[in-house]
């Protein structure tokens, strides 16, 4: 038996195999003791206890004996055949119904008790060797009964019963009216029994969520906050928060965007299994860079799953042709999903089951919610924000790169991340805008964190077209950036004064060579003229040395004394 | 009463839980009904705790219940059966001369 000892107070548990229930429940059901479902009408009561009979019988071959108060057990299974659990076969082999509809015929005189019955359960089990029983919608029975103690004391006939049978039992029952409040005359069942469950249901904006809440649990710890369910295509499934965040492998290999470039702005691809949030207004190629990064997975030979909002499939497939992203040719080799939800008029909590199922089918390597904020309609936000911590938990558990698309309105693209509060969850945040300069609307591409990366602050820009996306780099000028044609231009202009520019260089060393040329030939032809004026004056001097041996003689020493006191004013003489 | 003329032999069966209130009171209900109205009856009292596995094959979900086997069609009766103007008008339903 598939059971779990609760470590200190020795509370054994079955396990319901429900979705959810078991996590939230710490197990499952007290083992051998009562449990009571509560619930509205169309709550899903009848469901809970028979799946979790079909499961114990089918999964763990635990005999149960389900016990209908309300419907025939051709109806019931009837009812539970689309989902799957193969009652049929069950009921031959280890699920055994009582049709304990009182016959129409049937007239009250006077006070019952449920011993009789009880007694031929209790034998009916034995012999088959049950392990659970059900007594579903035991209300329409109780309610024959006159009054509140006379139901009070048949609840507690069933607990003294189901001790002595060790039958793990499921007793259902409805509240009075679809509200989420137990019909007072009800309310004693949640007392007497050890645990306590209520089916109940939300409305808001006239989107209905159904909440299952564990009132008590005798010697159990269990989750105290209102849980969401749904009775989707499989049955019963709550949607507990998962327990804690870490419990996931951190991986380190690196994962393409499909945009190189982007790459390498990242410092070399996102990291396998974690999350990439898009942001920005519409149109701005959220859906481009959400589609190329599936057709890249797939390129690479994973399985991707693409899940739109309120779009079809074949319209993105046939969007992103036109920027050269064929995701057609994947889609039918069952490669890639794409999975197109609606979320309008839905709860959040039905939308979430959708996109956990496809993912537990598809088993993809990478995911592409497009938009996540298509969850924010539904409800309250908080919720959604709930909703997204779920998706990204469950892809963390598993694996799987995820990318989340946001749509921002353009006044406070801030805010409304924050609103989803997904951007604290995301591990890469890539914001994308528009920048309007000179009739353009250009597409900037800018990461604006990438938790455990070396990543690039700089904002680029992203072109799209036929051949593909590619991101260029930007011009700032005086503080603008400059996108589009004015990059272009920008891009010309530079040519052009590169070009400019190494003409003037050309010229001016042509100037200076020229100037170089010319007073080179000026100083030689000073050389020269240099020259001859030292040959003159050396002439000059042979000539002035013969005057002064000639006049030696002839010239008294006064005469001498004095030129040589004025040798100049003889050489100046010449 | 209407069920005096025809003066018909009721086949009864009635299932109890061991020998509580609930199984005595029915017992001496229905001995009591019987001796004012005047009907004639055979009663065959199966005792659930004794024999579990009968419940079964009557659809009995409550003790006590009391069933009309014949004449035809048969009836039931849930409860202890206090009310002896219900367990009349239970016998004599689908009888021509009945309400």
């Amino acid at each position: 038996m598939a059971i779990r000892r609760a470590a200190a107070k020795g509370i054994v548990k079955a396990a319901t195999g429900l979705r959810g229930f078991d996590e939230m429940s710490g197990g499952g059901l007290p083992c051998g003791r009562v449990s009571v479902v509560i619930g509205g009408a169309g709550s899903g009561k009848t469901i809970f206890a028979l799946q979790t009979l079909a499961n114990a019988a089918r999964d763990r071959g635990e005999p149960g004996i389900f016990v209908a108060f309300e419907e025939s057990a051709d109806k019931i299974m009837a009812n539970a055949a689309s989902f799957g659990w193969n009652l049929q076969r069950l009921a031959n082999r280890g699920l055994f119904f009582i049709d304990a509809r009182l016959p129409v015929e049937a007239v009250q005189s006077g006070g019952f008790e449920l011993t009789g019955m009880l007694a031929s359960i209790g034998e009916r089990a034995r012999l088959m060797g049950a392990r659970w029983v059900a007594f579903d919608a035991i209300d329409v029975l109780l309610d024959l009964l006159p009054d509140a103690t006379a139901r009070r004391r048949e609840i507690s006939r069933l607990q003294e019963w189901n001790e002595r049978s060790n039958l793990t039992c499921i007793v259902t029952a409805r509240t009075g009216e679809a509200s989420s409040r137990m019909a007072p005359a009800y309310t004693y069942m949640a007392y007497m029994t050890d645990c306590a469950i209520q089916l109940g249901r939300r409305e808001t904006d006239s989107i209905v969520t159904r909440l299952l809440t564990i009132l008590k649990y005798r010697g159990s710890p269990h989750a105290e906050n209102s849980v969401p369910y749904l009775i989707g295509a499989r049955g019963f499934a709550a949607y507990p928060m998962p327990a804690f965040t870490g419990g996931y492998k951190v991986l380190r290999q690196r994962v393409s965007t499909g945009v190189a470039r982007l790459d390498t702005l990242l410092g070399g691809g996102l990291i396998r299994g974690t999350v990439t949030l898009l942001t920005g207004e519409p149109g701005t190629a959220k859906t481009t860079l959400s589609g190329r990064f599936v057709e890249a997975a797939c390129q690479r030979g994973e399985r991707a799953l693409y899940v739109c909002f309120d779009e079809s499939g074949a319209e993105i497939v046939r969007n992103l042709t036109s920027v050269g992203i064929e995701l057609g040719p994947y889609q039918q080799s069952g490669r890639l999903r794409i999975e197109g939800l609606v979320s309008r008029a839905r709860s959040s909590d039905a939308v979430f089951a959708d996109i956990l199922a496809a993912i537990e089918e598809n088993r993809p390597r990478a995911v592409v919610l497009d938009p996540l904020s298509a969850l924010g309609k539904q409800g309250n936000d908080m919720n959604a924000a709930d909703i997204a911590f779920r998706i990204v938990q469950e892809c963390k558990l598993r694996g799987v790169t995820l990318y989340l698309t946001s749509l921002l309105s353009e006044s406070d693209p801030v805010a409304g991340s924050t609103s989803l509060r997904v951007s604290t969850l995301a591990d890469t945040w890539i914001h994308l805008s528009y920048l309007v300069r000179s009739g353009e609307r250009n597409r900037a591409i800018a990461i604006v964190k990438s938790r455990g990366k070396a990543h690039s602050n700089q904002v680029r820009e992203l072109v799209l077209s036929s051949a593909g996306i590619t991101l260029e780099n930007v011009y700032s000028e005086e503080g603008e950036v400059l996108m589009g044609t004015m990059r272009t231009q920008r891009e010309a202009g530079a040519a052009e004064k590169r070009r400019y520019a190494t003409q003037e260089v050309a010229r001016e060393r042509e100037r200076l060579e020229g100037a170089v040329g010319q007073l080179a030939a000026r100083i030689g032809e000073q050389r020269i003229e240099l020259k001859a004026r030292r040959r003159e004056l050396a002439v000059n001097a042979r000539t002035a040395e013969d005057t002064s041996l000639r006049n030696l003689q002839e010239r008294d020493n006064t005469s001498i004394l004095r030129l040589a006191d004025h040798p100049e004013s003889k050489k100046s003489g010449k | 009463m209407s069920i005096r003329d025809p003066r018909p032999r009721y086949r009864l069966r009635l299932y109890i839980a061991g020998s509580g209130p609930y199984a005595n009171r029915a017992k001496q209900n229905l001995v009591d009904a019987a001796a004012e109205a005047g009907f004639d009856y055979e009663l065959e009292v199966v005792d659930l705790i004794a024999e579990p596995q009968r419940a079964l094959g009557d659809r009995v979900v409550v003790t006590p219940t009391l069933i009309k086997l014949s004449p035809l069609p048969r009836a039931m009766v849930i409860g202890d059966l206090s009310d002896r103007d219900k367990i009349l008008a239970a016998l004599a339903a689908g009888r021509g001369a009945g309400q």
